[in-house]
């Protein structure tokens, strides 16, 4: 008969450190799982990311923020990055090129080669997964017809009915470029390095400005609830997305053009599961994400091979000079704060 | 005013301080550690690099901000702010905290929790709260228009009115809770005495409760001013950038434009205020002979 084994107390205390300390360092070794910084928009956790976990059995740990502060947060990790991959807008990513906390895009994403080289700026450092359409929204209760001109906004009738995003999120270049681009007769295109001009102008507009606002869902709740007729300016992302929900707002399309917000996507740095992260913006850009991405984010898709869904056009969008912007943006926020948001 | 003077002693008066070792305050060694490693290190770290920027030592943070207009304004808005919040807090607290502290039974704890619970409520939920009340649409407007007291509804968010009733909403009960501990340990007797004195009920106010008082209201008046001068969330989401705060701007300088300098050293000023206060407030709690109360 044999005897029964016996476990010492010794060992007994050694394998329980292992199972406590090591067990869930092995577990954590084979998961497939990365982490993405991005902007908080809607439709990412609930709609883009399932399809992406699913198809490419990952599991995507995904922390929503402004592309400001995503990237403070990538520089304060910089010895050591948690995150894989980062989805910011241009101007931001410029900066993060220049700290270099990312990584050019390798070959082994094969969708970028489908991809204009207009929206894989830097020789593809990064790429642009969608273009959301920035002008501004208005409430389509209140203004069934929208406005047919960005100057439109400065017309008395809207006397404490706009509120505007502070200069510190990107997409308050909308009415800032509008404002140039009125004040200097130039287009849209043209109009960014007269953003001083542009200033001018929006001191003009401050009669009919009931907040300058850097919280982004608040402004969006008002602008639905009709406490404003105008909100200057989200982008195509937000307001077309809650219009599908059924919200009573729209998106101004003036007769100056709409501009492209420039949704970027790249690879951080030294972050880990590297190979995830280039499978990840690989389906970021094949063809049928990005007609989902077209019907979810209400944005033009960058891949040239996408085909629309249907009932889904979109316009000529007009792209500006991020790198001016991402070198004057500290000054733009000072002027407008002190000359625009200011009492 | 002999009445209140000899009775000061409601609590009890510390012994004159000892440079002496005393077994007991190795008690609070874990929680000075704590403070010093999640409090002291970090401000510290504050205080270096608002004399820092990339060439060396510089007091051009300082300079941006005490030398520019627009940052004193700043700095104003943020004074401003507090001190009438702290003034609302005490003026709508004191007596809230006199019934909480004279009543009993059921009433007061109704009373207990009409104040407090409010505090398990994050500020966030509570500013987007009032944000939906004070729309067009919103309650207040409701009751305005159909009390009579105007034809239709008016503006209110992002109005400096919906800021200082958003900032009183969320510090009243730290204004209240100080003057309670004190309302409650304040013998009755001695407003009998000062009645049968023939003193009346505001002569009274005035030469006996107010100053047996004084120590919760300086308490709560630094607690309100403190915490108010650095408020973040409320201004932000009920006025938004046209009222802009020290925070606000510490906020700017570190997320958006990256000026470290100008950040740590508006966070600088912002502590040398506070701390200035509650110094100031440990002064006037001590008696004219020099005990602490």
């Amino acid at each position: 008969m044999a005897s029964p084994t016996r476990i010492s107390r010794r060992t007994f205390a050694a394998g329980s450190l292992l199972a406590v300390t090591g067990f869930p360092n092995i577990v954590r070794g084979q998961t497939r799982e990365i982490f993405v910084g991005g902007p908080a928009s809607p439709g990412l956790t609930d709609i883009l990311f399932p399809v992406i976990e699913r198809k490419h059995n990952m599991k995507i740990l995904f922390e929503g923020t402004n592309s400001l502060i995503n990237l403070e947060k990538i520089r304060a990790n910089k010895a050591r990055p948690t995150m894989t991959v980062t989805m910011m807008d241009d101007p931001v990513l410029v900066l993060a090129e220049r700290e270099k906390v990312i990584r050019k895009l390798p070959a082994d994403i094969t969708n970028l080669a489908d991809v204009p080289a207009a929206a894989k700026p830097r020789d593809a450092m990064w790429v642009n997964w969608c273009q959301p359409m920035c002008s501004f929204s208005y409430n389509s209760r209140a203004l069934p017809q929208g406005l047919a001109s960005y100057n439109d906004a400065w017309d008395r009738k809207f006397r404490e009915r706009i509120i505007m995003i502070s200069m510190r999120i990107t997409q308050a270049v909308a009415p800032l470029v509008a404002a140039a681009s009125y004040a200097t007769k130039k287009p849209l295109d043209q109009a960014l390095k007269e953003w001083g001009a542009g200033i001018e102008r929006l001191k003009e507009l401050r009669p009919n400005v009931i907040q300058v606002s850097s919280n982004a869902p608040q402004a969006q709740q008002l602008l639905e609830t009709g406490e404003c007729d105008l909100y200057m300016a989200p982008d195509s992302r937000t307001t077309l997305f809650r219009k599908a929900q059924g919200a009573p707002v729209d998106q101004g399309m003036p007769k100056e053009g709409v501009l492209a917000m420039p949704a970027g996507v790249a690879l951080v740095e030294g972050g880990p599961n590297q190979d995830l992260g280039i499978a990840f913006i690989n389906e970021m850009l094949n063809p049928e994400t990005q007609a989902l991405i077209a019907r979810t984010f209400w944005s033009k898709p960058t891949n040239a091979k996408t085909v629309l869904p249907q009932g889904i056009s979109f316009p000529e969008l007009i792209a500006l000079d991020w790198e001016y912007f991402a070198d004057n943006r500290n000054a733009m926020i000072e002027r407008f704060e002190r000359e625009v948001s200011s009492r | 005013m002999t009445l209140a003077r000899d009775d000061l002693a409601v609590m009890p008066a510390a012994a004159p301080a000892r440079w002496t070792f005393d077994a007991k305050a190795l008690i609070a060694v874990p929680g000075l550690v704590f403070m010093a490693l999640a409090f002291a290190v970090p401000v510290l770290m504050l205080v270096g690099d608002s004399f820092v920027d990339r060439d060396g030592f510089s007091l051009a943070g300082y300079r941006k901000v005490l030398g520019d207009p627009y940052y004193i304004g700043i700095i104003g808005n943020s004074l401003q702010l507090a001190c009438i919040t702290t003034a609302v807090c005490l003026a709508v607290g004191y007596p809230a905290a006199w019934a909480l502290a004279r009543i009993r039974g059921a009433w007061q704890v109704i009373l207990f929790a009409l104040i407090f619970l409010p505090l398990t409520v994050s500020i966030v939920v509570k500013t987007f709260g009032l944000t939906i009340m004070m729309r067009r649409d919103g309650i207040i407007n409701f009751l305005l228009v159909n009390l009579g007291f105007i034809e239709r509804p008016m503006r209110l968010v992002f109005t400096e009115f919906s800021l200082y009733f958003g900032m009183v909403n969320v510090f009243l009960p730290f204004m209240i809770l100080p003057l309670y501990s004190v309302m409650r340990m304040l013998d009755p007797r001695l407003l009998d005495a000062s009645a049968s004195l023939g003193a009346g009920p505001v002569h009274t106010f005035l030469r006996v409760t107010l100053p047996l008082t004084m120590p919760g209201i300086i308490a709560g008046g630094t607690l309100v001013f403190s915490i108010s001068v650095a408020a973040y969330v409320t201004p932000g989401l009920l006025v938004g950038d046209r009222f802009m705060t020290m925070s606000q701007v510490m906020a700017k300088a570190y997320l958006n434009i990256r000026d470290f300098q100008l950040g740590a050293s508006m966070a600088v000023i912002m502590l040398v205020i506070s701390a200035a206060l509650i110094l100031a407030s440990s002064y006037l709690v001590r008696t004219p002979g020099g005990e602490r109360r």
